[in-house]
């Protein structure tokens, strides 16, 4: 597969605000690619940049081999979804679905037939006359992206489109989203601030911190091998502990707990463990497994997000530890002291 | 025992008194004098001096010729200032919302009120002391020597025009620019992503999206053309002729009450006819416009 999308040394400014710094990334046709980050981060900026509606002060954009300097927004082989989808009011959804073929100036049989394709692609046949602003949340979305997928662009950009959805309803499109990107095989870029969005659905995911990428990968690896403390802070859950005193193989957190780690070289100022990464009374034929001893000072249930508040024994370090629901651990109780392990792996320093 | 579900509601007399002003004045100011007037439009007096019905008044308009002759051009051109009136100030409604920022829009905003703080008839005679044979402009273009006789621009249908439109087109900008707020960016940018280029923008969001807006600017404007007295009668001078000269005649020069009701009403029918008519083509309805 060759590369449909390249971003090099993509720089923009806003006066001396540095909103994207020197991004470099590339997305490989048929893909489905996500930039994760916090709200300020120079994601929609970036988006912005590629759909063509804002200039960038430095670098390229390269979108199917050509460089897509000075070409304005309805030039450009993608189309956007709106973070409030921007639907046109006064038409139907059929006008709002054809708007763009309009454009092409094809015939309306060709224009008939492409709409109805589409709506029935995204399950809104039957709502052809229906005006735009008499629908659901999730029938609005899916007129949003079927009006840029009926354009049949080189990449669909989306900006946080799920953002204004109920959970039940987002965790939905979620899902759906991810079939009809596979079923289509458009090259999809996803900007998002919600981790689950983006490792649900993604090949890949960038995640962006202040104008820069911290890491590209794939969800899994971002998750388990987060290259910077930013992304290990930012993906999933994790307990964080500040390093105090540097010594080889042995890791010493400011509250004075001390845990072993192979081949450690003693540079690290901070320490990332998720919760689900600690093993409750671990079995002792597991090898490089650390384990100490921990004292339960609260259950926090949440269904499947369970966790134990703990202290880890003779420190005042707090650890949060995954529970998981099954019959195994219903006997556990505030106050009792339990053993348990990590693989030295997944102890993460930067 | 049961409570009832819904109380019986008591007399509320705040209610009662906010609403006798209004009644009042739809009542005495408005229903009143019509009803008058459209009795008398419908009576003549006989050779006894006693009132008797007759349609004599609305046949003596179709009867001459300058009567229909100006009730037509005033429709004509009441429509063509109107149009004017949206050409003109669309780009500055546009400009006001969309291209500056909020608080520069404020100032321009005050500079375009400032002609309405001075009244039509101050604005009409500064009218007069720029188009007049030896007002400014043709004392201008004499100086720089690009004419040499003084062009005649005053007590024609051009000056009549120019006063028309500058006294009514404020009306069409801030219910243009109500809408044009209203408009999320995002639209304008989703019809540029989806390969419309900047006219078909204009012609297919921009334009529909404020269609109620202008539909209620132009409705005012029309009105406020169609029914004005003083530009037609001192920019227009005596080669334009107005409708509402025409009522005013009737009335004070040759006291001829009725045939000016029937005129007055005639008037009324034609502006209630157009506005009904542009509504229906537009598409639009009454209480949506009237927000």
């Amino acid at each position: 597969m060759s590369n449909i999308l390249e971003i090099k040394h993509l720089t923009k400014r806003f006066g001396n605000f540095t909103a994207v710094e020197d991004v470099n990334f590339s997305v490989k046709d048929g893909g489905f690619f996500s930039i994760l980050g916090s709200s300020g981060c120079g994601k929609s900026t970036l988006l912005r940049i590629i759909a063509g509606f804002e200039p960038e002060t430095e670098g390229e954009v390269i979108i199917r081999g050509e460089s897509m300097k000075g070409v304005p927004p309805d030039k450009r082989p993608v189309n956007i979804v709106f973070q409030h989808l921007a639907l046109f009011p006064m038409m139907n959804v059929r006008e709002n679905v054809a708007f763009g073929l309009k454009r092409l100036k094809l015939s309306n049989t060709e224009i008939d037939s492409r709409v109805n394709e589409i709506l029935s692609r995204v399950g809104l046949e039957g709502y052809e006359k229906k005006d735009v602003t008499a629908l659901s949340g999730g029938q609005k979305q899916r007129v949003a992206i079927a009006r840029s997928l009926v354009m049949k662009p080189s990449i669909l950009l989306l900006d946080e489109p799920l953002g204004a959805l109920d959970r039940k309803l987002r965790e939905h499109m979620k899902v759906e989203l991810k079939l009809l990107q596979r079923e289509i095989g458009t090259t999809f870029i996803y900007i998002t601030h919600d981790q689950s969005e983006a490792l649900v659905m993604s090949d890949e995911i960038a995640v962006m911190h202040e104008g820069r990428f911290e890491q590209i990968d794939t969800p899994r690896n971002l998750y388990k091998n987060p290259k910077t403390a930013f992304v290990a802070g930012f993906v999933g859950d994790s307990n964080r502990f500040e390093l105090e005193r540097t010594q080889a193989e042995t890791l010493i957190t400011s509250k004075g707990w001390r845990i072993n780690k192979k081949s450690y070289a003693g540079t690290a100022t901070v320490l990332y463990i998720r919760p689900e990464a600690l093993i409750i009374n671990p079995s002792s034929d597991l090898s490089d497994v650390e384990s100490f001893e921990i004292t339960i000072k609260t259950i926090l249930f949440d269904g499947s997000n369970t966790k134990l508040a703990t202290t880890v024994a003779g420190t005042t370090e707090e650890l949060l530890i995954s529970l998981p629901q099954n019959a195994e651990f219903d006997g556990l109780s505030e106050g009792q002291t339990l053993q348990v392990g990590i693989h030295t792996d997944d102890l993460k320093c930067y | 025992m049961q409570q009832s579900i819904k109380p019986k509601k008591p007399f509320n007399v705040t209610l009662y008194l906010l609403i006798i002003p209004v009644l009042l004045w739809l009542v005495l100011l408005i229903v009143l004098p019509h009803l008058d007037l459209l009795i008398s439009s419908f009576q003549i007096e006989n050779d006894n001096g006693d009132k008797v019905f007759s349609l004599d008044n609305y046949i003596a308009f179709f009867k001459e010729e300058i009567y229909w002759l100006t009730f037509v051009k005033t429709a004509a051109y009441a429509i063509g200032v109107t149009a004017l009136a949206f050409i003109v100030t669309f780009p500055i409604a546009f400009y006001l919302t969309k291209v500056i920022s909020k608080k520069n829009a404020a100032f321009f905003i005050l500079l375009l009120l400032i002609p309405l703080w001075v009244g039509e008839l101050v604005t009409v005679y500064g009218w007069m002391v720029l188009l007049g044979d030896h007002g400014i402009i043709n004392h201008f273009l004499m100086a720089i020597g690009l004419i040499d006789e003084p062009i005649n621009m005053l007590y024609t249908d051009f000056s009549m025009i120019l006063g028309l439109l500058y006294m009514s087109m404020l009306f069409m900008v801030v219910p243009v620019m109500s809408t044009l707020e209203s408009l999320d960016d995002s639209l304008i940018e989703a019809a540029s992503d989806l390969g419309a280029s900047k006219w078909t923008i204009f012609r297919t969001i921009i334009i529909p999206y404020s269609m109620p807006g202008i539909v209620s600017g132009a409705i005012i404007v029309f009105m406020l053309v169609i029914g004005d007295y003083l530009a037609p009668n001192i920019l227009g001078g005596k080669s334009s002729l107005w409708f509402t000269e025409q009522i005013y005649n009737k009335f004070l020069t040759t006291f001829n009450w009725n045939e000016g009701a029937a005129f007055g009403f005639l008037l009324l029918m034609l502006s209630s006819g157009i506005i009904w008519l542009v509504l229906k083509l537009s598409g639009q309805k009454l209480d949506r416009v009237g927000s």
